[in-house]
Protein backbone atom coordinates (compact mmCIF):
# COMPACT_ATOMS: atom_id res chain seq x y z
CA UNK A 1 0.00 0.00 0.00
CA UNK A 2 1.33 3.61 -0.78
CA UNK A 3 2.12 6.01 1.65
CA UNK A 4 0.37 9.09 1.90
CA UNK A 5 2.57 11.38 0.67
CA UNK A 6 2.61 15.28 2.09
CA UNK A 7 1.57 18.26 -0.87
CA UNK A 8 4.62 19.89 -1.67
CA UNK A 9 4.95 23.29 0.37
CA UNK A 10 3.02 22.03 3.98
CA UNK A 11 6.19 21.10 6.24
CA UNK A 12 6.85 18.04 8.47
CA UNK A 13 6.23 18.88 11.29
CA UNK A 14 8.62 18.09 14.10
CA UNK A 15 7.98 17.17 18.31
CA UNK A 16 10.13 15.97 20.61
CA UNK A 17 9.89 13.85 23.90
CA UNK A 18 12.55 13.23 26.57
CA UNK A 19 12.78 9.95 28.86
CA UNK A 20 13.02 9.09 32.21
CA UNK A 21 17.16 9.58 32.26
CA UNK A 22 17.09 12.43 30.13
CA UNK A 23 17.19 15.17 32.92
CA UNK A 24 19.84 13.35 35.15
CA UNK A 25 22.16 12.88 32.11
CA UNK A 26 21.89 16.69 31.00
CA UNK A 27 21.95 18.39 34.28
CA UNK A 28 25.29 16.00 34.97
CA UNK A 29 26.75 17.20 31.25
CA UNK A 30 26.02 21.00 31.90
CA UNK A 31 27.87 21.06 34.78
CA UNK A 32 31.12 20.08 33.20
CA UNK A 33 30.21 21.27 30.28
CA UNK A 34 27.83 24.41 30.20
CA UNK A 35 28.10 25.03 26.52
CA UNK A 36 26.55 22.30 26.29
CA UNK A 37 23.14 23.87 26.34
CA UNK A 38 23.57 25.50 23.04
CA UNK A 39 24.78 22.57 21.24
CA UNK A 40 21.33 20.93 22.31
CA UNK A 41 19.67 23.99 21.01
CA UNK A 42 21.31 23.51 18.08
CA UNK A 43 20.66 19.94 17.49
CA UNK A 44 16.79 20.74 17.99
CA UNK A 45 17.22 23.64 15.39
CA UNK A 46 18.87 21.57 12.45
CA UNK A 47 16.25 18.43 13.24
CA UNK A 48 13.38 20.72 13.55
CA UNK A 49 14.39 21.92 10.11
CA UNK A 50 14.85 18.66 8.81
CA UNK A 51 14.93 15.56 11.23
CA UNK A 52 17.23 13.50 8.88
CA UNK A 53 20.15 16.04 8.14
CA UNK A 54 22.58 14.32 10.52
CA UNK A 55 24.30 16.56 13.07
CA UNK A 56 27.55 16.16 11.83
CA UNK A 57 29.85 13.32 10.78
CA UNK A 58 29.30 11.59 13.91
CA UNK A 59 25.33 10.94 13.73
CA UNK A 60 24.62 7.09 13.44
CA UNK A 61 23.25 4.64 14.69
CA UNK A 62 25.09 2.52 16.96
CA UNK A 63 27.68 0.42 15.85
CA UNK A 64 26.98 -2.33 18.51
CA UNK A 65 24.76 -5.29 17.97
CA UNK A 66 23.42 -7.81 19.81
CA UNK A 67 21.84 -6.42 22.98
CA UNK A 68 21.89 -2.65 21.26
CA UNK A 69 19.74 -3.83 18.52
CA UNK A 70 17.42 -5.90 20.80
CA UNK A 71 16.65 -3.65 23.33
CA UNK A 72 17.24 0.28 21.27
CA UNK A 73 17.08 -0.67 17.43
CA UNK A 74 16.09 2.63 16.47
CA UNK A 75 18.49 4.14 18.65
CA UNK A 76 21.31 7.29 16.43
CA UNK A 77 24.13 8.95 18.43
CA UNK A 78 25.53 12.57 17.72
CA UNK A 79 28.36 13.95 19.09
CA UNK A 80 27.65 17.56 20.55
CA UNK A 81 30.79 18.37 20.78
CA UNK A 82 34.02 16.09 20.56
CA UNK A 83 33.59 14.56 23.80
CA UNK A 84 29.69 14.50 24.28
CA UNK A 85 27.24 12.58 22.82
CA UNK A 86 23.29 12.49 22.71
CA UNK A 87 21.33 9.60 22.49
CA UNK A 88 18.15 9.84 20.18
CA UNK A 89 15.44 8.14 18.28
CA UNK A 90 13.58 9.14 15.20
CA UNK A 91 9.77 7.85 14.06
CA UNK A 92 6.91 8.96 11.97
CA UNK A 93 6.48 11.73 9.56
CA UNK A 94 4.37 14.58 10.53
CA UNK A 95 5.04 14.51 13.17
CA UNK A 96 8.51 12.97 13.13
CA UNK A 97 9.06 12.56 17.29
CA UNK A 98 12.31 12.46 18.21
CA UNK A 99 12.88 11.13 21.26
CA UNK A 100 15.83 11.82 23.34
CA UNK A 101 17.42 9.57 25.79
CA UNK A 102 20.37 11.64 27.22
CA UNK A 103 23.49 13.61 26.76
CA UNK A 104 26.80 11.51 27.96
CA UNK A 105 30.22 12.89 28.30
CA UNK A 106 32.41 10.51 27.23
CA UNK A 107 35.86 12.59 27.82
CA UNK A 108 37.15 9.82 29.76
CA UNK A 109 35.94 6.85 28.28
CA UNK A 110 39.41 6.19 25.68
CA UNK A 111 37.20 7.64 22.42
CA UNK A 112 39.49 8.86 20.56
CA UNK A 113 39.52 7.76 16.84
CA UNK A 114 39.16 4.57 16.81
CA UNK A 115 37.21 4.02 19.96
CA UNK A 116 39.51 2.25 22.63
CA UNK A 117 37.57 -0.42 23.72
CA UNK A 118 39.95 -1.72 26.19
CA UNK A 119 40.01 1.59 27.85
CA UNK A 120 36.57 2.43 28.45
CA UNK A 121 35.89 -1.13 29.73
CA UNK A 122 38.09 -0.44 32.47
CA UNK A 123 37.25 2.23 33.51
CA UNK A 124 33.40 0.64 33.72
CA UNK A 125 34.90 -1.69 35.80
CA UNK A 126 36.79 1.33 38.14
CA UNK A 127 33.57 2.90 38.27
CA UNK A 128 31.64 -0.05 39.28
CA UNK A 129 33.22 0.03 42.17
CA UNK A 130 33.47 3.63 43.41
CA UNK A 131 30.49 5.87 45.49
CA UNK A 132 27.56 7.25 43.91
CA UNK A 133 27.49 11.12 45.58
CA UNK A 134 23.69 10.92 46.16
CA UNK A 135 23.04 13.99 47.69
CA UNK A 136 25.08 16.20 45.21
CA UNK B 1 25.65 3.10 48.05
CA UNK B 2 27.78 1.62 45.43
CA UNK B 3 26.56 1.53 41.93
CA UNK B 4 27.66 -2.72 42.40
CA UNK B 5 25.27 -2.75 45.38
CA UNK B 6 22.65 -1.24 42.82
CA UNK B 7 23.19 -3.78 39.90
CA UNK B 8 23.54 -6.34 41.71
CA UNK B 9 20.26 -5.70 43.50
CA UNK B 10 18.55 -5.69 40.41
CA UNK B 11 20.00 -5.27 37.13
CA UNK B 12 23.69 -7.33 37.58
CA UNK B 13 22.67 -9.79 34.28
CA UNK B 14 21.74 -6.71 32.00
CA UNK B 15 25.21 -4.52 33.07
CA UNK B 16 27.17 -7.74 32.71
CA UNK B 17 25.26 -7.97 29.27
CA UNK B 18 25.93 -4.27 28.32
CA UNK B 19 29.40 -4.63 29.26
CA UNK B 20 30.47 -7.23 27.31
CA UNK B 21 28.97 -6.07 23.96
CA UNK B 22 29.61 -2.39 24.95
CA UNK B 23 31.75 -0.18 22.30
CA UNK B 24 29.61 2.54 22.12
CA UNK B 25 31.72 5.31 23.85
CA UNK B 26 29.31 5.49 26.55
CA UNK B 27 29.84 3.92 30.25
CA UNK B 28 28.14 0.67 30.44
CA UNK B 29 26.46 2.20 33.43
CA UNK B 30 24.66 4.95 31.66
CA UNK B 31 23.77 2.32 28.84
CA UNK B 32 21.84 -0.06 31.38
CA UNK B 33 19.88 3.31 32.56
CA UNK B 34 19.08 3.89 28.69
CA UNK B 35 17.78 0.78 28.11
CA UNK B 36 15.93 0.38 30.69
CA UNK B 37 14.42 3.83 30.30
CA UNK B 38 13.53 3.01 26.58
CA UNK B 39 11.68 -0.36 27.86
CA UNK B 40 9.68 1.68 30.46
CA UNK B 41 8.08 3.64 27.98
CA UNK B 42 7.57 6.64 29.66
CA UNK B 43 8.33 9.43 27.65
CA UNK B 44 7.34 13.34 28.47
CA UNK B 45 4.68 14.55 26.07
CA UNK B 46 5.66 15.90 22.90
CA UNK B 47 6.84 19.62 22.71
CA UNK B 48 7.38 21.85 20.10
CA UNK B 49 10.83 23.18 19.40
CA UNK B 50 10.13 26.33 20.47
CA UNK B 51 8.84 24.18 23.90
CA UNK B 52 11.64 22.25 23.66
CA UNK B 53 13.97 25.24 24.19
CA UNK B 54 11.99 27.06 27.01
CA UNK B 55 11.69 23.08 28.98
CA UNK B 56 15.68 23.36 28.61
CA UNK B 57 15.52 27.15 29.86
CA UNK B 58 13.74 26.03 32.57
CA UNK B 59 15.82 22.48 33.95
CA UNK B 60 18.79 24.18 33.37
CA UNK B 61 18.46 27.18 35.57
CA UNK B 62 16.51 25.45 38.29
CA UNK B 63 20.20 23.64 39.10
CA UNK B 64 22.31 27.17 38.47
Amino acid sequence: MARPTIPPGIPNSVVFEVGPYWEQSLISAVKDSPQIVQKIKDFRELKSKNPMTPFGSNDKPFIGNGIFKQYLPKALKAHLTPDISIIYELSGRNPTTIKLHGVFTHADMGTGQPANVKIQKNLAKRLANEEIELDK
Amino acid sequence: MKITEVLLSSDKALFEAVDAENDTEIASSDMVNIIKAASSGSWSKPMTGDEFDDYIDALVGQYG
